[in-house]
């Protein structure tokens, strides 16, 4: 593989599955800051 | 849900979650985005799809969320609370669903049968002649034929038979429960899939391919429109999937931090078919000793189902990578294919106060005679074609423009849903949201819309015989038309109208201040 790719393959790596670990991460700290789960009032 | 059981809802933010990236995550992400990145700038298509994915598929994904979580229904529903003259489009967007039901699962059929044949390799030295004439008999003449592709049928038969049986079972039992399972299944056997295809000879090739950037296509248009296509169509957004599902959340869920998971899933899913397909082009080129600009098929039905078995019929381990690779296909297709039929089933239920099993049992098995009709013959493909081009061009795109045109510029109440939306846990939305959803997304999808249907009035689509055209592209869309019409003027079985949606503090305020 050329450098180029190498660095295009592991830049969408990083925007694109660290985009979804970051995006996890917020939802988690979210619930755990409002304790979701106990949220149901339906 | 009858006419007197409370509300359905997902077990939890983790149900919602899988059943929506089970929605996004479909045959498209696999099948179309390598090879729409390859043709649009490889590498340096990262940069408009990443554009897209930010400021449409997530701003659409969320209104989507808004409407259904605030107005607590399927589409027709949402939309009549939303203003009652809205009821149609939102049976414009059942209709559509139940129209791309009827063809998607035959595309699962295949996926499962071949899941038995690559046991064996039964497509043999030549995938094509076995695929298009063995399995699917197509007939030679482009004309509706009433002879049944025998495999093909039975196959149809059994996906529609665990599809209305899922489905029977209700939201929380059935859809959320398939999906629990189906996804994480989904990643870890292509996950495997990829891990294998990455460490064939010639991968390296094959990655090279897709991951150099050609920067002169950022600053070709149509690369752009491209990029906003592949988000908008593998999101599963605008047709009344995402604003079935939101509907079944409790009241204080987390929507925008779920929308953000959700888009980006779709997207890393993308990204790691991206890498599997490619991968395995790359081996294919050099067991041919061409270059892989040279190899063809690299989309939809022929990657899939010619050029894939002709990968797996060279490679060591073939038959249980080829398991593997139908099977999450299949599984793929499956979990979107339970979310489309949600958006009928969930209409017809609060519309007519039914249960989910008759809902599954009377549309299921309504849309289940058609399909097998339609698609288990020898002409079923081209149908299928047609069906396919027009119901997306035109419908889903439509939809979505009509969607954002009326919430954002003819209602004026993005700021409504906005509030609603910053109104629970979660990332807060600023007026960016508003100007997304109400300016950029209408003129990118409008010009979209316009540029499909130019096209398909300019040329007949696919160089099909008028009839054809006439009958399953047009026809079809006018059909959905007429039928959104005749459902909105159905009675409703139920109490729609007495509807109060939650206050929302922010909004009361920002009127307030703004003297009305």
């Amino acid at each position: 593989m050329t450098g180029t790719a190498v660095g295009f393959m592991l830049l969408s790596m990083v925007l694109i599955w660290g985009g979804l670990g970051l995006s996890i991460w917020r939802l988690r700290r979210d619930a755990r800051e409002v304790g979701l789960d106990d949220a149901d009032d339906e | 849900m009858s006419v007197d059981q409370p509300r359905e809802q997902w077990s939890g933010q983790l149900g919602f979650v899988l059943a929506a990236i089970g929605s996004a995550v479909g045959l498209g992400n696999i099948w179309r985005f390598p090879g729409v990145a390859y043709d649009n700038g490889a590498g340096a298509f990262l940069i408009p799809y990443l554009v897209a994915l930010l400021t449409a598929g997530i701003p659409i994904l969320l209104l989507d969320y808004s409407i259904g979580h605030r107005f607590r229904g399927a589409a027709p529903t949402s939309f009549r609370r939303l203003t009652r003259g809205a009821e149609s489009l939102g049976w414009f967007q059942v209709g559509v669903s139940w129209v791309i039901i009827l063809y998607y699962t035959v595309i699962i059929a295949w996926a499962a049968s071949f899941t038995v044949f690559a046991a064996t390799q039964a497509w043999g030295e030549d995938p094509s002649t076995f695929f298009f004439g063995d399995y699917l008999r197509l007939s030679e003449e482009v004309a509706i034929t009433t002879q049944v592709a025998p495999t093909v049928l039975v196959a149809l038969v059994l996906i529609w038979v665990a599809a209305i049986a899922i489905l029977s079972l209700g939201v929380q039992k059935g859809v959320e429960r398939a999906n629990v399972v189906f996804i994480p299944l989904l990643v870890v056997m292509f996950g495997a899939i990829v891990v294998r295809a990455v460490t064939l000879d010639g991968a390296m090739a094959g990655l090279t391919a897709f991951f150099t950037p050609d920067w002169a296509a950022l600053s070709d248009p149509g690369v752009w429109i491209a990029a906003y296509g592949q988000i908008f169509f593998s999101l599963s957004i605008a047709f009344g999937i995402m604003i079935t599902y939101s509907s079944y959340l409790r009241r204080r869920a987390n929507l925008t931090s779920t929308g953000l998971v959700v888009g980006f899933a779709n997207s890393s899913f993308e990204l790691l078919a991206g890498i599997g397909v490619f991968s395995a082009l790359g081996f294919m080129a050099a067991q041919q000793g061409v270059p892989v600009s040279e190899v063809g098929g690299i989309t939809g039905i022929g990657l899939a189902f010619v050029a894939f078995p002709q990968i797996l019929s060279m490679m060591p381990g073939g038959p249980v990578f080829g398991v593997l690779f139908f099977a999450s296909l299949t599984l793929a297709g499956l979990t979107s294919l339970l979310s489309i039929l949600q958006v009928v089933s969930a209409a017809f239920q609060e519309k007519f106060g039914w249960s989910a099993r008759q809902a599954a049992l009377l549309l299921g098995g309504a849309a289940a005679v058609v399909s097998i009709a339609l698609f288990s013959t020898t002409s079923g493909l081209y149908v299928l074609d047609i069906a396919d081009k027009f119901v997306n061009d035109i419908g889903v795109v439509g939809s979505a423009v009509l969607t954002t045109l009326l919430v954002g510029l003819a209602l004026r109440r993005l700021r409504e849903m906005q509030a609603h939306l910053n109104n629970r846990p979660g990332l807060s939305l600023g007026a960016w949201w508003r100007f997304l959803v109400g300016v950029v997304v209408p003129i990118v999808l409008g010009y979209i819309l316009v540029q499909g249907v130019r096209a398909l009035i300019v040329e007949p689509y696919g160089d099909y015989p008028t009839g054809l055209i006439a009958w399953f592209g047009w026809g079809t869309v006018a059909l959905i038309a007429t039928v959104a019409v005749v459902m909105t003027l159905l009675p409703w079985r139920r109490d729609v109208d007495g509807f109060v949606p939650e206050t929302l503090p922010d909004l009361t305020t920002a009127r307030r201040a703004a003297g009305r």
